[in-house]
C-alpha cells in the first residue's frame, strides 16, 4: 500500500501534479465507466458521464474536504449524472447486449447461454432505478453496504430493502427460465 | 469478547440481500453468520442454495471494458501545473519576488533605525555632545560636575 494518503494525492492533483492526477484517474475511473455502463447500457454515454464527473473532480479538487472518500463521491456524481440522463431519455432496452463467445459450447449451448444473459440483463435494465443502482454498486461492483449506500445517499438498513427486493425480482428470471421454484 | 448475537432470521435477510457468499455480507456480521450456519447448515442450505444460482448468473456478466483513450481524454481536462493558480502572501505584494523579502527588509531596518536614531538625538548637535561625551569617558579622573560645566559652556 502506498504511503501517500488519498488527501495527499488529492492535494497534489490539484496543484496540478500529472502523476497524482493519472493516479487518481487510474484508481477510480474504471469503476465510473462501469457503473455509468451498466446504468446506460451505452458506450458513449458512460463515456460522457466519466469525462463529466472528473471535470466536476478537477473543479473541486481544489476545496476538496476529506468527508468522504473520492471514489465514493466520484461515484456519488456518477450516479447522479446518469440520473439526469435516465429523466432525459428512457433507454431502450439491449436486445443483444455483447457478450462473450465461449468456442468450448456447442451452437445450443451458446444459444442457451446468450439468452440467459439477455434475460438476466434486460431483468437487471428493467428493474427500478433506485433497485437497480443499488444491485450494481453491491451485487455487481461489489462495494460494502456503507458505501453503496453513501453512494446512494440513504441508509443502510434502506439499501437493504431495495438490494432484497432486486434479488427476488431477478430471481423470478431463473424460476422462468429453468422451471425451478425459487421462491 | 463476544458481540450481539444474530438470529436465524437476520442471516436469511443477509443470505437474501447480499446473495450466498460470507465476502459480500456486512463485516459486522459476517462471522456470527457463517458460525450460525456452521451450526445448523440444514437449516440454511436451502436458502443459499437459492441465492447461489442468483450469484452464479450475476458473475456471468460480462464486465464492461473501458474503452481505449478514455483516461487520455479525462486527463487532458485536468489543471495544469503552469494554470493552477497558487495562493499568495499578502507580504508578495510589497515583495513580489520571493528572494528580495530579506534583502528587503534588511534595508527597511537600517532606514527606519537610522532615522529614529537621528531625530531622537536632535540632529547635528548630537555630534558635538557626542564628542564631549567621549572627553568624558576617556577622562576618569574628571568628575561629572565638570563635564556638565563644560556642555553648559559649550551652549
Amino acid at each position: 500500500m502506498s504511503d501517500i494518503t488519498e488527501l495527499d494525492q488529492i492535494t497534489k492533483a490539484a496543484a496540478g501534479d500529472r502523476s497524482a492526477q493519472a493516479a487518481l484517474v487510474h484508481g477510480n475511473m474504471p469503476m465510473i465507466y462501469r457503473v455509468a455502463y451498466r446504468m446506460l447500457q451505452d458506450e458513449g454515454e458512460a463515456e460522457d458521464v466519466t469525462q463529466e464527473t472528473f471535470l466536476r473532480a478537477w473543479k473541486a479538487l481544489p476545496n476538496w474536504k476529506p468527508e468522504a472518500k473520492f471514489s465514493t463521491w466520484a461515484c456519488a456524481v456518477a450516479i447522479n449524472l446518469c440520473r439526469d440522463k435516465l429523466r432525459k431519455f428512457k433507454p431502450v432496452f439491449m436486445d443483444t447486449p455483447p457478450e462473450k463467445t465461449d468456442m468450448a459450447m456447442t451452437p445450443d449451448q451458446q444459444l442457451a447461454s446468450k439468452q440467459a444473459l439477455s434475460d438476466i440483463n434486460a431483468q437487471i435494465a428493467s428493474l427500478p432505478d433506485r433497485q437497480r443502482e443499488a444491485l450494481i454498486l453491491s451485487a455487481l461492483e461489489g462495494m460494502g453496504n456503507k458505501q453503496a449506500a453513501a453512494v446512494m445517499g440513504i441508509t443502510v438498513h434502506a439499501l437493504e430493502g431495495l438490494l432484497g427486493r432486486a434479488r427476488r425480482a431477478l430471481r423470478t428470471v431463473l424460476f422462468d427460465r429453468t422451471g425451478e421454484e425459487i421462491e | 469478547m463476544k458481540g450481539p448475537m444474530i438470529s436465524a432470521d437476520r442471516v436469511l435477510e443477509l443470505i437474501g440481500i447480499y446473495g450466498s457468499k460470507p465476502s459480500a455480507w456486512p463485516e459486522g456480521e459476517r462471522v456470527q453468520a457463517q458460525q450460525l450456519i456452521e451450526a445448523d447448515p440444514d437449516f440454511f442450505s436451502k436458502a443459499l442454495e437459492k441465492a447461489q444460482s442468483l450469484d452464479s448468473e450475476l458473475s456471468n456478466i460480462e464486465v464492461p471494458n473501458v474503452p481505449l483513450g478514455l483516461a487520455d481524454a479525462v486527463l487532458a481536462n485536468a489543471p495544469d501545473r503552469a494554470t493552477v493558480p497558487t495562493k499568495k502572501h499578502f507580504l508578495r505584494f510589497f515583495f513580489p519576488q520571493e528572494f528580495q523579502l530579506p534583502v528587503g527588509a534588511a534595508l527597511a531596518s537600517l532606514c527606519v533605525g537610522a532615522v529614529t536614531s537621528y531625530s531622537y538625538a536632535g540632529g547635528a548637535d548630537f555630534d558635538a555632545h557626542f564628542d564631549s561625551g567621549s572627553a568624558y569617558i576617556q577622562s576618569p579622573e574628571s568628575s561629572f560636575d565638570d563635564w556638565l560645566n563644560s556642555m553648559e559652556e559649550g551652549q
